[in-house]
């Protein structure tokens, strides 16, 4: 029985970590129930009988148990013949790798059992049997489900053609996945988008039909928006809440999204409480909410991904109010009707926030243990609460300066560690900023920058970004700047010192040579007294590029005249 | 039961764990590349792996091959960690990347066997709860399967198709758009 707990449960106790990968997912929950099943086959062929797989993992046992059974004083004989039925009623998994042959069985015989060690722990079962040749549809369903998830939907729905034994294995499959590809067989229709529409609709029912009363714990719709969809939709979310549905899918956007001002609207009032608090992940393309009556959220979502969503502010704060165990959340160009992002409630667990490309002029929540943040937009009043464990934050600001980006935003991102910015910033004066904030946990610093020609002069005023992070590590730059070589260089002018202690490693890339990026370089060089590995890309990654290998060749030579006699010793240069 | 302390921790980086094929003959591996198996590992957690574990499911030719399957990928985890620094130089990338192609040809190379090996293998990586081989050998199985014609992958498979006509026309009638 030992062994039967702890098989039973070996699989269902990793389940928690890694909720949000779908394939780790469904792979957990077969291997506890093939572990289940085992565990219960050797329950019973021990003669034991009691709540196979109940008992938490914390108790002891492990495979050894099987040697166990056969000293326990049962007949053996008869042990292992129960547990072979067991199994075959009730999947095959030992039938097959314990040989679903009939066994003669007895000790030191083809079954035998030796203890080489007096800790119950270590009994060692030897069996010999000749094994039969396996056939696909011989492996244990929870296998069958994994290679039916490997397959496209028309694919897996094609093997119930095979045989009588394969007409309905492939709804063995908790996941469903709706989309023209799989249901139409092509992407896109041609010249009749009725015709096509009606096609995913009948191809669509066809398929619910006959999964009607089964478990599906995954479903995904994913087809172009269109008015004849509307009453289908209703009824296949309907057949999604009666079917236990743990993760909606609904992506019903357009390819060419931009302009397009339909949303199919989400019938809510189909999930009752128990379905509403079933629901664990959602993803909505292409949809609005207008509840009829004030909407309390998904108790247990964790995931909540929106994308061309069109709501009224309020009614996002009430459901937002109400998702409180919500770990990530994503909202890519979402209509927002007054403008305002804000949840009043606390949102505790959330760990990933991304807001890209939505209408809206505020964001204002609390997320207190959030670990990543993803902006895409425009500069506006962010508030995310004591953010004190961000990890890492990914911004890509229009309409932004400098000022901006190192007053407010270290007190918007109170602990970053990890900033990726994309931006353009005007670059006024070589001079340092005054009044910066304090990035005081940040370690990793990308920018992606764009700089106009009139402003690669500079360049230099970029080490505020430095002095706004005392504990940088690591520095990468990209720079897309307009004005390539024959800038004449003159003096170079600097700034006063000041000491980056933990900067080790900086990388450039688009780097021309120009009198804005040497001044930048050479401050670095001078006051990064741990600096590690310095790697210097004449080669753009951001923008356009049309130059040849040749035209490198000047800021290359530029770049080495410049740092001779000015690098410490440690430190490895990599010159592109 | 579980008995693995602060001790049994420090001695881990070295520890090394015997399984047992189902035809009696012994492995030493080393406890990273066993707890690839997710079953071992909860049984190594538990402190029940003293005189080895007995794998009466697998026979030594499939162990040989499964736990060469996680020695390589031990390995690659290993090397992982190593490097997993936020320095994204193009070194360290460059590494990386020629790492994950040997895996992926390793991987390639692991799965041309024969059928019922790849069966094998399959009840083996369940049986341990080695997500990562699962995963390979039953892409395996499904990539066989897919582009084919129901006849030949009844070919392939040994599957008799014992539908009357009718039947296989009705079924093919109300699934006739995955036909298409």
């Amino acid at each position: 029985m030992a062994a039967a707990a702890m098989l039973g449960t070996a699989g269902a106790a990793e389940s928690g970590h890694d909720g949000a990968d779908p394939d780790n997912r469904i792979y957990l929950k077969c291997v506890g129930c093939v572990l289940g099943r085992l565990a219960g086959a050797l329950a019973s062929a021990a003669g034991v009988f009691g709540t196979v797989g109940s008992s938490g993992r914390g108790a002891s046992g492990n495979l050894a148990g099987m040697a166990e059974i056969v000293d326990g004083g049962v007949d053996v004989r008869a042990g292992l013949g129960l547990a072979c039925r067991t199994l075959e009623r009730s999947g095959r998994v030992l039938v097959r790798v314990g040989d679903g042959r009939p066994v003669s069985i007895g000790k030191g015989n083809n079954l035998m059992c030796r203890s080489i060690g007096s800790n119950h722990c270590s009994k060692n079962p030897i069996y010999r049997m000749q094994r039969p040749v396996i056939e696909l549809d011989e492996l244990p369903e929870d296998v069958m489900e994994m290679v039916f998830s490997k397959l496209q939907f028309n694919e897996m729905v094609r093997t119930s053609v095979l045989s009588s034994k394969w007409r309905h294995m492939w709804t063995v499959s908790s996941k469903l996945s709706l989309d023209c590809m799989t249901i139409c067989g092509r992407r896109r229709y041609f010249c009749n988008k009725q015709k096509f529409t009606q096609k995913f609709i009948d191809g669509v029912n066809t398929v619910l039909r006959q999964l009607c009363g089964k478990v599906i714990e995954e479903i995904e719709v994913k087809f172009e928006f269109d008015s004849m969809l509307v009453d289908h939709l209703n009824n296949w979310i309907g057949f999604a809440v009666s079917s236990c549905v743990k993760n909606l899918a609904l992506d019903l956007a357009p390819a060419q999204f931009i302009g397009f001002k339909d949303r199919y609207s989400f019938p809510i009032e189909l999930f009752d409480s128990a379905s509403l608090s079933r629901i664990q992940h959602i993803q909505l393309s292409c949809i609005s909410l207008k509840p009829c009556s004030p909407f309390r959220g998904f108790p247990n979502l964790k995931k909540l991904d929106l994308h061309l969503f069109d709501v009224c502010g309020m009614d996002l704060d009430e459901m937002l109010s109400g998702c409180a165990n919500l770990e990530w959340l994503s909202l890519i160009r979402c209509c927002v009707d007054d403008d305002v992002l804000k949840v009043k409630q606390p949102l505790p667990h959330l760990l990933y926030l991304r807001v890209a490309h939505c209408r809206i002029t505020k964001v204002e929540l609390r997320a207190d243990n959030l670990k990543t943040f993803v902006y895409h937009g425009r500069q506006l009043p962010i508030y995310l609460g004591q953010v004190n464990q961000l990890e890492t934050a990914e911004l890509r600001i229009y309409c932004s300066t400098l000022e901006y980006v190192l007053t407010v935003l270290p007190d918007v991102l109170l602990g970053v560690q990890n900033i990726t910015l994309r931006a353009y910033l005007p670059l006024q004066m070589p001079s340092l900023l005054e009044n910066i904030g304090n990035f005081s946990q940040l370690r990793f610093l990308q920018l992606l920058l764009f700089i106009s020609c009139s402003e690669t002069d500079n360049i230099l005023s970029l080490v505020s970004f430095l002095r706004a992070a005392p504990m940088i590590e690591e520095l990468v730059m990209h720079f897309d700047a307009t004005c390539l070589e024959g800038v004449a260089w003159g003096t170079l002018r600097s700034l006063p010192p000041c000491k980056y202690n933990y900067l080790r490693r900086v990388h450039i890339t688009g780097f021309n040579g120009i009198k804005g990026q040497l001044e930048f370089l050479v401050h670095i060089v001078e006051n990064a007294p741990v600096l590690k590995v310095l790697t210097i890309d004449p080669r753009k990654k951001l923008g356009l590029c049309n130059c040849k290998d040749s035209d490198f060749w000047a800021s290359r030579a530029s770049v080495r005249r410049e740092l001779e006699r000015k690098l410490l010793l440690g430190t490895v240069v990599n010159i592109l | 039961m579980a008995s693995a302390g602060s001790g049994d921790e420090k001695a881990a980086a070295a520890a090394m764990i015997t399984l047992i094929s189902s035809d009696n003959e012994k492995f030493e591996v080393t406890e990273a590349t066993a707890t690839l198996s997710q079953t071992i590992r909860h049984m190594i957690e538990d402190g029940c792996t003293d005189g080895g574990v007995p794998l009466p499911n697998v026979t030594s030719k499939i162990l040989a091959r499964v736990i060469e399957y996680c020695k390589k990928h031990a390995t690659a985890a290993a090397g992982e960690e190593g490097s997993s620094s936020s320095f994204s130089d193009a070194a360290f990338l460059e590494v990386d990347r020629a790492f994950l192609e040997e895996l992926e040809e390793f991987d390639d190379a692991f799965l041309e066997v024969d059928r019922a090996t790849l069966f094998d293998l399959i009840l083996a990586a369940n049986y341990l709860d080695i997500k990562g081989l699962l995963n390979l050998t039953c892409q395996k199985v499904a990539d066989s399967v897919k582009g084919k014609t129901p006849e030949q992958i009844r070919e392939m498979y040994n599957i008799v198709n014992d539908l009357t006509p009718e039947e296989e026309a009705e079924i093919r009638r109300e699934t006739q758009w995955a036909f298409e």
